[in-house]
């Protein structure tokens, strides 16, 4: 039952008032992005970390969290963008299917409140880089806020694992 | 709610003794007030003494608190043996057989995860045991044993490891029986198979897709067995190992690791970074100094080997397969002292499921208990790392996993692996129907080209002038604690005189390779050792013009005459041979008449 439980309370966290919902907010490339506040485990500031030699490159290498082995997930490689990017990166650590992720970003922004009429779905322009990893889009004050749903992260993470084991074989 | 079945189903749950749930307790206690301390720490103005009271306690308490955790998983193994009384007495029964089944060491303790990783290969080896160990009482009484068969399973502890052995007196394993079976499946020849010491041939039933078994029963005969049951073991760390007396009963040694989650290893550098290789396939290391030339790593068809005790070691550079591109390789033939080749090289020899190879790395640092962690799903892909560990300073490093460095260097391809790869112990990776044969070229200081056939050399070594003596007429070298006569192969063949081109004073170091005939080692000495030779020619054994000459090996560009070093060996010093008790199967010469 305590499992249970503990969902409902995350539950009526995540929309304490009917119809709004929380994002834990940051920036990468100077664009805002959220994820779900029930989704993220701790934010945690730059830390060191161990690159995986022959790894794909949005693997960026992997983290001590107190003993347990997160593996850091770079969010610029995964939208294949070419800027500079900063010396330090903030992670964004979810556990999402048993492992647990860490999304650099660079830089932490609020807890952001939206209201479900605020929202739209991720416009068919956006570059399907980009757009494969977009739950949809909220409209606040002075910018938009993209979604980015850790499912369909993990989702294509796995998919490239799949056709790196295919092309092995 | 529908998920809540799930969960029960998942929930397992396991007995601690309720003192050592009291241990356990007083630990953590301690463990708090050590944090206290530590937060109170005054870090403007620092004790160290303080400190390292605090740090020395901290280790006590942590190194404590591991090994009573570890306690608290770990179980009997009898847990799952009992149940084998059993599973015998079902088939005993269905066979019309009669057999016993005792336990000895049921009290040992194995980790929880390990027991359930034990109890399939287990059972499956008992069963084996009383279907085709055990013969038929009327069998039985034939050759003069009770009727009732017997299998012993016993368990103990041995350096860090729990050892399960299964034996049985039944009828033991046939080497013919198996040497045809093999044969017949085309994994090896004839020939072959009459030079594989019993135990060799015994280790074929590891191979997958051998039974002996002439007919498939409910129980065995099926095809998937040992080698199942030795992958099993061997991915929980563990080794198999099989002993067995045609006639009188077989034992099966199982070593297993005592938990799965604490793993000794090795930890080497690469490119700025730290890896760790377990231990369990490790071989040895090996520090190469090729500034010196001669026995460095040297270069075939642009792939680097070295000669390891008269066989080619296969060489892989971690930071190549690692860091592909990022460092300059020696393109092109005459560029191969390169600095690569140059400088001393740390070498990790490991041994994988296909070959044995050596690792070459930055550093070797050294070695450590760690604590395995899985990678993520979506790293799987990356078979070179079985896993990440977090080290004693803190960062993450990458546990690497053998075979997959095998595979991602390219080595366990069929091609690699008998062109130069290392024979392992059973010889297995000489295959297919052309027989290749390795000699060791030689100069022994007269003209031509001489080799050895290379199976009989059991090392190469090199001495000093001043460390041979001299006892009666027989030159000697104390050798592993014992004298080692050397025979000099050109003064052997009476060419002494002919083209003697150096004195033996003029080098600083004499040649040796060293023979194990009739159970003795014996130096035979050369001018140089050349080189290592592997060809599929027949050895012509029409030109013998002297005693010690096997025949000749006629190659593209040039005869190489095979010394036939047992007959030298034989011829030079009988006497010292006949005193040993040990005679083999090699034929004893005939003295004639020169």
């Amino acid at each position: 039952m305590s499992g249970e439980t503990e969902k409902k309370v995350k539950e009526v966290h995540a929309r304490d008032i009917e119809g709004e919902e929380q994002y834990s907010t940051f920036y990468v490339a100077g664009r805002l992005y959220g994820i779900e506040v029930t989704r993220v485990q701790e934010i945690v500031k730059p830390m060191q970390m161990t690159p995986i030699p022959l790894a794909p490159a949005w693997v960026r290498g992997l983290i001590n969290l107190r003993g347990q082995v997160a593996t850091a997930i770079g969010i610029r490689e995964l939208y294949q963008l070419r800027d500079t990017p900063p010396d330090q990166f903030m992670n964004v650590v979810c556990k999402v299917g048993g492992s647990l992720i860490s999304l650099q970003v660079d830089e932490i922004a609020d807890v952001t409140h939206v209201h479900r009429s605020d929202y739209e779905p991720v416009p068919r322009t956006v570059a399907p880089e980009i757009h494969q990893f977009l739950d949809g889009v909220y409209k606040i004050n002075n910018s938009l806020l993209s979604i980015i749903s850790i499912d369909r992260v993990l989702d294509y993470l796995n998919r490239q694992n799949q056709q790196a084991l295919k092309r092995a074989s | 709610m529908a998920e809540k079945p799930k969960k029960e189903e998942a929930a397992e749950t396991i007995r601690v003794n309720l003192d050592l749930l009291d241990k356990l307790m007083n630990q953590v206690g301690e463990l708090v007030l050590i944090r206290n301390q530590v937060q109170q720490f005054d870090i403007k103005s620092p004790d160290p003494a303080l400190f390292l009271n605090l740090s020395q306690r901290l280790n006590t308490v942590t190194s404590e608190l591991q090994d009573e955790v570890m306690r608290t998983r770990m179980q009997p193994i009898g847990k799952i043996l009992s149940k084998f009384h059993r599973v015998v007495r079902d088939i005993s029964h269905n066979l019309d057989k009669k057999i016993e089944l005792e336990l000895e060491g049921t009290e040992t303790e194995l980790d929880k995860s390990l027991i359930e990783a034990v109890k399939d290969p287990l059972t499956h080896i008992v069963r084996n045991a009383c279907d085709h160990g055990i013969e038929v009482p009327a069998e039985r009484r034939q050759a003069g044993k009770p009727e009732h068969g017997s299998i012993l399973i016993k368990s103990y502890h041995e350096g860090g490891q729990v050892i399960v052995e299964i034996s049985d007196n039944g009828k033991g394993l046939d080497r013919e029986k198996l040497l045809h079976k093999a044969v017949n499946k085309g994994l090896l020849n004839h020939e072959e198979g009459g030079r594989m010491s019993d135990r060799e041939v015994f280790n074929l039933i590891f191979h997958p897709g051998f039974s002996t078994a002439e007919q498939v029963s409910n129980l065995s005969g099926r095809g998937v067995g040992m080698d199942v049951v030795k992958s099993n073991i061997e991915r929980i760390g563990g080794m198999v190992d099989l002993d067995s007396v045609t006639g009188s009963g077989t034992t099966l040694r199982l070593r297993i690791p005592l938990t799965l989650a604490i793993l000794p290893a090795l930890i080497v550098g690469a490119g700025d970074q730290l890896f760790t290789i377990p231990q369990v396939k490790l071989v040895e290391l090996l520090r190469i100094d090729n500034s010196s030339g001669a026995g460095g790593i040297e270069e075939l068809e642009g792939q680097p080997v070295y000669r390891l005790r008269g066989h080619l070691l296969p060489l892989v550079s971690l930071r190549q397969v690692l860091f592909p591109g990022q460092e300059p390789t020696p393109a092109e033939p005459g560029d191969d002292q390169s600095a690569f080749y140059q400088s001393v090289q740390n070498i990790v020899v490991l041994k994988s499921d296909q070959i044995t190879f050596g690792l070459i790395v930055d550093e070797i640092k050294d070695s450590a208990d760690i604590v395995v962690k899985s990678l993520s799903n979506f790293l799987k892909s990356h078979d070179v790392y079985s896993g990440a560990t977090v080290m004693g300073d803190g960062t993450v490093a990458l546990v690497l996993d053998v075979n997959g460095i095998a595979r991602q260097a390219d080595l366990s391809s069929d091609q690699t692996g008998s062109s130069y790869g290392v024979r392992d112990s059973n010889g297995k990776s000489r295959r297919g129907s052309t027989r290749e044969e390795e000699f060791l070229l030689v100069n022994p200081g007269i003209g031509g080209h001489y080799a050895m056939q290379l199976e009989q050399v059991n090392r190469l070594e090199e001495f000093a002038p001043e460390r041979f003596e001299v006892t009666g007429d027989q030159e000697v070298v104390r050798y592993r604690d014992t004298l080692l006569p050397v025979i000099n192969v050109r003064s052997f063949l009476g060419m002494e005189a002919a083209q003697k081109q150096q004195t033996d004073t003029d080098r600083s170091v004499r040649s040796i390779v060293v023979v194990r005939h009739r159970g003795k080692l014996v130096g035979m000495e050369v001018d140089e050792i050349l080189d290592v030779l592997s060809v599929t020619t027949e050895i012509e054994t029409d030109i013998r013009d002297r005693r010690g000459i096997l025949g000749n090996l006629v190659l593209e560009d040039r005869v190489v005459v095979v010394l036939d070093i047992l007959e030298i060996i034989d011829k030079s010093m009988l006497a010292y041979l006949d005193d040993s008790d040990e005679a083999e199967s090699h034929p004893t010469p005939v003295l004639k008449e020169a």
